[in-house]
């Protein structure tokens, strides 16, 4: 049981390492200018230093900081940047796309066949926003204030998963905040009518009382808070579930590290993964099953949860759009409703059956797939690229941003480089934790080569890797290189 | 603790025998492709042929390093320096220089130089030029290493490996080469890793190293060749050039790059452990390595020999290329061997003959 559990941890990791190694790659490989390249060389060399030397610099000096104070101090910094940001990008540009539908729909609440049908998520979250702005009123500043707060909240709850989880001492903990709160594009994202950092702040809070599960899972002394942590880490994904659809992954994610983490001992922990498994299914079944009762009485429109699947495969994978919703699909969709009126089930039959067809015929299905990883991972400026194309003064030509674009490029492909060497050390050191963060993306890199295929999906995700490099740092900087080369000399 | 060797080294170990035979078809294999395969031709070989081109550029060096490892081990022991071995290689060089300039002529593409006359001296054979210097004034070094205690053993192959791997490694990142800086040398490498060798032989009793399991070994060089694999990908796509970086998928392949030398001494110790029963076939092999290296390695018959005799033009866009590349290295190994022994008792016993005259009239 033991080798497959290290088995897994290898596949995992590995899997991760090839394709985000990959990624970055190529990535650095597209820049166009020598001097990007050279920032991030230099960058990469000179972090692990510079954090060496800090700590030895606080080590040296036995200086100790008010972690207390200095939390208040930085959290408040960052809800100040954070709202500077999102205020000021409010005001140049105005609502676009799904997110013009969205703000609309929260003024002014009208229901959209294809779009409650096939997004519902879409719907609930203007829902939501009607709610707000009944009580703030419907200016574009309540969203971008709401989205400021969110993403403060998640940094906080970044950093306490930092400090209690990952057992990031002092001002280490910090490090995965600081990343996460100047992240370029999250800033940039800020102002948008979107459910982005709803679902971003529902994922870092069910992964924080999940690791406290974890925490309870092989202990016998605190087998009676499983229960609790169970049902509350249910109901959350419920409820975040609605902005955005993440019960099936976590389902998938929860289940493949709780099997790992009983597999040295699966006998014992068996009745404890069925407990949860029992708990998480009934809670998110009942959740949809209300829900939709509560769908239908709002916008009278009977959702079909097979229908929204096929709709994203069908999206993601058929040869003639580009793995986003555009025109082809739209044309189809509304050829299929001429056909078959409201009978989703026909629709939903119809669409695999096209779907499976163009598959089967697409000679480039693979070339396809791979593609849709580069749109999605290749590249990390989709907060510029939005704002761009929102601007109320019209759009600029990209060329003239390529400063910002580079900008925002070169953070990713930091992160994404002490990310690859942050994993070297999980298949060593066997931390379920850590692991849970190359699962989670790999996760995401699944739904992505399967349904659909944006840059900006990845804000929700980032926390995982901004974990992932920090432990990087840290692991390089910790590193024990006096000993390692007197072991290996004497 | 003072240099004391408290038994006596055995003059072959059939696991070293191994590895000298895994460290010549390195070397043959890396010539073979590196000579063989124009650089122009490189980008348009498909990503399976690159990968393979890679690495074997990349680890030909592992040989010479591994070659010099072996000598250090048995020859720090030593105290004198037998006459007879310095003018027998000697000999083998012109031997095999003279079988390279005729094959050179049948092929007509021999132009002559005054060189020609003096291969070891203008390094035709760079690396038979340092083992003989090295193998000249090893009583003299092994004499200061036994005046060393292990602690002044390791802090001078210390400060040898940030000065001559280290540093250029690091330094080397700007120019696309280890060995660039103006201070290093393959020589002065030579002696380093000669040292190194030494080092291992002396205090292999104590060393975590030469103790340590197999297990162990495998997992150091597993980590070492998974951070090259992934090095070798990220510069392949990310095409570093510009103006501070250059740096070449193959970046660490000079012997002298700690990624190399890290490789080399686990290898090194993971031989050492393997315990395999005296083999004849394999103490063949490993005796004509020298040959081996000579047969193939003189300049003016290095090209004829990888893109007239053994040519891989026709495979360039194969998926056997790099079959072919294996299989003509294996040939040319295979035709060092029987050159070897045809050579042994031939041409080594003739000149074996006119030595034991010489010595005989000098008595």
């Amino acid at each position: 049981m033991k080798k497959i559990s290290n088995f897994l941890f290898i596949v995992f990791s590995g899997i991760f390492f090839i394709i985000f190694l990959l990624m970055l790659a190529k990535g650095v490989g597209f820049f166009d200018r020598a001097i990007a390249k050279d920032i991030f060389i230099f960058s990469i060399i000179l972090t692990p230093l510079l954090f060496f030397l800090l700590r030895w610099f606080l080590n040296r000096y036995s200086i100790s900081i008010n972690i207390k104070f200095f939390s208040i101090f930085f959290f408040i910094t960052v809800f100040t940047i954070n709202l500077i940001c999102a205020l000021r990008l409010s005001n140049a540009i105005q609502p676009v796309s799904d997110f013009e539908l969205a703000y609309n729909k929260a003024i002014n609440f009208t229901t959209n066949t294809q779009y409650d049908l096939y997004y519902p998520w879409w719907t609930n979250f203007s829902i939501l926003l009607n709610f707000i702005f009944k009580i703030f009123g419907s200016n574009l500043v309540v969203v971008a204030v709401m989205n400021s707060i969110l993403s403060t909240l998640s940094c906080v709850f970044v950093f306490a998963l930092a400090k209690k989880h990952l057992k990031f001492k002092d001002f280490w903990a910090f490090l995965p905040a600081l990343f996460f709160a100047l992240y370029p594009s999250r800033l940039f994202f800020l102002p948008f009518v979107a459910p982005d950092f709803i679902a971003e702040f529902g994922f870092i809070l069910v992964t924080y009382l999940f690791f406290n599960y974890l925490d309870s899972f092989t202990r016998h002394s605190s087998s009676k808070k499983l229960p609790f942590y169970s049902l509350s880490i249910a109901l959350l994904v419920a409820f975040f579930s609605l902005f955005k659809p993440m019960q099936e992954i976590f389902f998938v994610l929860f289940l493949i590290i709780l099997v790992i983490k009983s597999l040295p001992n699966f006998r014992e922990y068996f009745k404890k993964v069925v407990y949860f498994v029992v708990i998480f299914l009934c809670v998110i079944l009942s959740a949809n099953f209300i829900h939709a009762k509560f769908f239908e009485a709002y916008t009278h429109i009977k959702l079909d949860k097979s229908l929204i699947l096929t709709n994203k495969l069908y999206v993601g994978l058929n040869s003639q759009g580009k793995g986003y919703w555009n025109p082809v699909n739209e044309q189809y969709i509304d050829y299929l409703e001429k056909k078959y009126g409201s009978d989703t089930h026909k629709i939903a039959h119809a669409m695999q059956g096209r779907l499976i067809q163009d598959i089967k015929q697409n000679s480039h299905f693979w070339e396809m797939l791979i593609k849709k990883l580069d749109t999605a991972f290749i590249s990390d400026f989709y907060g510029i690229e939005w704002i761009n194309i929102s601007l109320k003064s019209g759009r600029i030509d990209l060329s003239d941003l390529e400063r910002p674009v580079y900008m925002s490029n070169l953070y990713y492909y930091f992160i994404l480089c002490f990310a690859l060497i942050g994993v070297f050390g999980i298949t060593k050191y066997k931390d379920l934790k850590k692991l849970y963060f190359v699962v989670f993306i790999l996760g995401f890199v699944a739904i992505v080569v399967i349904g659909e295929s944006q840059t900006r999906y990845k804000l929700a995700f980032l926390f995982n890797l901004i974990f992932l490099a920090s432990i990087g740092i840290k692991n390089l900087a910790d590193y024990p290189i006096r000993q390692k080369i007197k072991k290996f000399i004497e | 603790m003072l240099y004391n060797i408290k038994y006596k080294m055995k003059n072959r170990l059939p696991s070293l025998d191994l590895l000298k035979i895994l460290a010549i078809f390195l070397i043959v294999v890396f010539h073979a492709s590196y000579k063989g395969i124009p650089t122009f031709v490189v980008d348009s070989l498909g990503w399976v042929n690159q990968a393979f081109y890679y690495i074997f550029y990349h680890f030909g060096e592992l040989g010479v390093n591994l070659f010099m490892l072996i000598t250090g081990f048995f020859l720090v022991s030593s105290t004198s320096v037998k006459k007879n071995k310095i003018i027998k290689i000697i000999l083998d060089v012109y031997f095999f220089a003279i079988f390279s300039v005729v094959l050179s002529l049948v092929f007509k593409k021999y132009v002559f130089h005054i060189q020609d006359l003096f291969p070891i001296t203008f390094t035709y054979y760079w690396y038979v030029t340092g083992y003989l210097i090295i193998y000249i004034l090893s009583p003299f070094i092994n004499k200061f290493v036994r005046g060393l205690s292990q602690k002044q053993f390791q802090k001078l192959l210390f400060i040898l490996f940030i000065l001559f791997s280290f540093i250029p490694t690091v330094a080397g990142l700007t120019t696309g080469s280890t060995e660039d800086l103006g201070f290093y040398n393959r020589f002065v490498w030579l002696l380093f890793v000669y040292l190194a060798g030494g080092y291992l032989s002396v205090y292999r009793g104590q060393l975590s190293l030469m103790n340590s399991s197999v297990k162990k070994l495998l997992i150091a060089l597993y980590k070492l060749l998974l951070f090259v694999g992934a090095f070798a990908i990220f510069s392949y796509f990310a095409q570093i050039n510009t103006r501070f970086f250059n740096i070449p998928p193959n970046y660490f392949w000079g012997p002298n790059s700690v990624v190399i030398f890290l490789i080399s001494i686990l290898l090194f110790a993971l031989f050492y452990h393997f315990k395999i029963p005296e083999n004849k076939f394999t103490a063949l092999i490993a005796q004509s390595t020298l040959s081996i290296y000579l047969l193939h390695e003189h300049p003016k018959f290095l090209f004829i020999l990888w893109l007239d005799i053994f040519s891989f033009a026709p495979f360039y866009y194969s998926k056997k290329l790099f079959l072919m590349v294996i299989i003509y290295s294996l040939v040319v190994m295979l035709t060092g061997v029987l050159i070897h022994y045809f050579k042994k008792y031939t041409f080594d016993r003739l000149t074996g003959y006119f030595l034991f005259k010489c010595n005989e009239a000098k008595k």
